[in-house]
């Protein structure tokens, strides 16, 4: 390894989905200058910034000590280049925690620890305060999935590197995009997004398949032209799965 | 740019819920059957409906925010109406907000459809008088008012007649929705005349459509009701489409009760 490549390593910075979006973990050293380069690089890693527009950012600072307009420079350039949406900070220093709050960021001390989702009482209601898988030892590879307990509703939009799993009902006007598969333990009526680099292979799964369009790496496919108002009344009974075969979107029992 | 002969009219309210959306949908409708060349614009980013009311979600590829964020072209975002050619709409985006899109960047794509060789752009504005507002009547160069018989709804209009002044769009048009003649008669609820007398001279009524329970099957369907004959509200917006077109000859709907015996013996009297 070079000399150059070990700077970089020094200051390098990790990306990872969890359960509550995108987290963005700082290195202990390295100049800031190239720490915000290293953020830049690791989501240039995605082929198009609009890939993370929406997408609510946890920042972990570890042990580092971000003074408040250090940090407002990588809000402000997450932000702006790539349409993070940064919620929460992640620091042992208080100072740094401080910072986080002046900039409208919920602040932890350390990274919330692991609560399984109890059953059913937890919906949409306790998306709010992040609960993480362990972050630590997740991989970070292409083979990573992230997995929602909750009710995903209209104008909200999750993007994930990886498949991208939730447990509840995807409602109309929201959008699932990620890389891999898409599998909803419920209906789908939202738009859905699997292999959005361009995985031909990647499925979408659903225990009641119902969306306006379905989308698999560059293909897109409508729901039929229903006659009259019954769309909602038709609901499936077998859970589906969309995948492409001979070119085209096709959906299958599953 | 091409020729500037087409006209803006952006659809507001204030208020929600008074049919901002309906009518948008129903207008553009009559006016493409009339062979128009109609573009509707949802400028309700964030609150999407106007592609519902047309029955086009799932035709939703790129939306306005893609248009003005340089992901789309304009013409790739436009969706076209199979059942009308001449109808096309530029759909809002869902998982973004009023902030995706700034008042200059909303004047631009307006010009882009202008451009384009569209006869009529109707803007569905969001409710509020906050940044949706304002980015909806950017591009406009006449307003439309949407109001219903009831006190906070005219209001809330008389609040906007202000706004769109500032705006510098003079005496909009109004149009009083879902009118019921029968409460009306038994003063329980606001004639078009004592909105008009709160409004002022300067708004000019175009329309007075009344209650109809076909408005929300339609809109479920995906119809507007303008397309289906023997709806009350149907021709009543074909007939907003005509004076809207300058015909100002077009008589107003006779929405007078005409099931009560006195109704219909005042009708025959009448027409004899």
């Amino acid at each position: 390894m070079s000399e150059q490549e070990q700077e970089a390593e020094r200051a390098d910075v990790e990306v990872k989905g969890w359960r509550n979006g995108l987290l963005l973990i700082l290195p202990p050293g390295g100049e800031w200058q190239i720490v915000l380069e290293r953020v830049d690089a690791r989501l240039d890693e995605a082929r198009a910034r609009s890939f993370w527009r929406g997408a609510q950012t946890t920042i972990d600072c570890g042990e580092r000590v971000v003074p408040l307009d250090e940090l407002d420079l990588l809000l402000d350039r997450v932000k702006r280049a790539y349409g993070l949406v940064p919620i929460a900070i992640v620091a042992a220093d208080a100072a740094t925690r401080a910072a986080g709050e002046k900039l409208a960021l919920v602040s932890y001390e350390e990274m919330p620890v692991i609560r399984k989702p109890a059953p059913r009482e937890r919906g949409a209601a306790s998306s709010e305060a992040p609960v993480a898988e362990s972050s630590d030892k997740a991989p970070a590879s292409t083979n990573n999935a992230l997995y929602l307990y909750q009710t995903v509703r209209s104008g909200q939009r999750i993007v994930h590197d990886g498949h991208l799993v939730i447990c509840g009902d995807v409602n109309a006007g929201s959008e699932l995009v990620a890389k891999g598969d898409v599998v909803v333990f419920g209906t789908l009526r939202g738009l859905a997004h699997a292999g959005c680099y361009g995985d031909e292979g990647a499925r979408i799964v659903a225990v009641s398949l119902r969306p306006p369009q379905l989308r698999i790496a560059g293909k897109i496919a409508r729901s039929p032209e229903e006659s009259g108002g019954a769309k909602s009344s038709a609901a499936t009974r077998t859970p589906e799965v969309a995948r492409i075969e001979n070119g085209e979107i096709q959906i299958f029992p599953q | 740019m091409a020729d500037n002969t087409g006209r803006v009219i952006v659809i507001t309210s204030g208020k929600g819920g008074v049919g901002k959306t309906t009518t948008t949908a129903n207008l553009g409708m009559a006016l493409a059957a009339m062979g128009e060349k109609v573009a509707l614009l949802d400028a309700d980013i964030g609150l999407r409906n106007l592609d519902l009311a047309l029955g086009l979600e799932n035709r939703i590829v790129y939306d306005i925010v893609d248009v003005v964020e340089g992901r789309a072209d304009f013409k790739k975002a436009l969706i076209k109406d199979k059942r009308n050619q001449n109808l096309a709409l530029l759909p809002a985006a869902q998982t973004r907000d009023k902030s995706a899109v700034s008042p200059d960047q909303m004047r631009k794509v307006v010009a882009d459809l202008l451009g384009d060789g569209f006869t009529f752009i109707l803007i569905d504005c969001p409710a509020g008088i906050e940044q949706g507002f304002k980015n909806a009547v950017a591009g406009a160069t006449e307003a439309l008012l949407v109001t219903n018989p009831e006190m906070s709804s005219v209001r809330d209009a008389d609040r906007i007649v202000g706004m769109l002044e500032a705006e510098g769009l003079h005496n909009p048009m109004l149009i009083v929705n879902r009118i019921r003649p029968k409460m009306v008669k038994n003063q329980e609820m606001l004639a078009v005349e004592d909105v008009q007398e709160v409004l002022g001279t300067n708004v000019k009524l175009i329309g007075v459509v009344p209650d109809d329970e076909m408005i929300i099957t339609s809109t479920n369907r995906g119809e507007p009701v303008s397309m289906t004959e023997g709806s009350l509200a149907g021709q009543a917006y074909r007939n907003i489409a005509k004076r809207l077109k300058g015909d100002e000859n077009v008589p107003f709907l006779d929405l007078d009760d005409k099931t009560t015996f006195f109704g219909r013996l005042k009708k025959l009297f009448a027409s004899s």
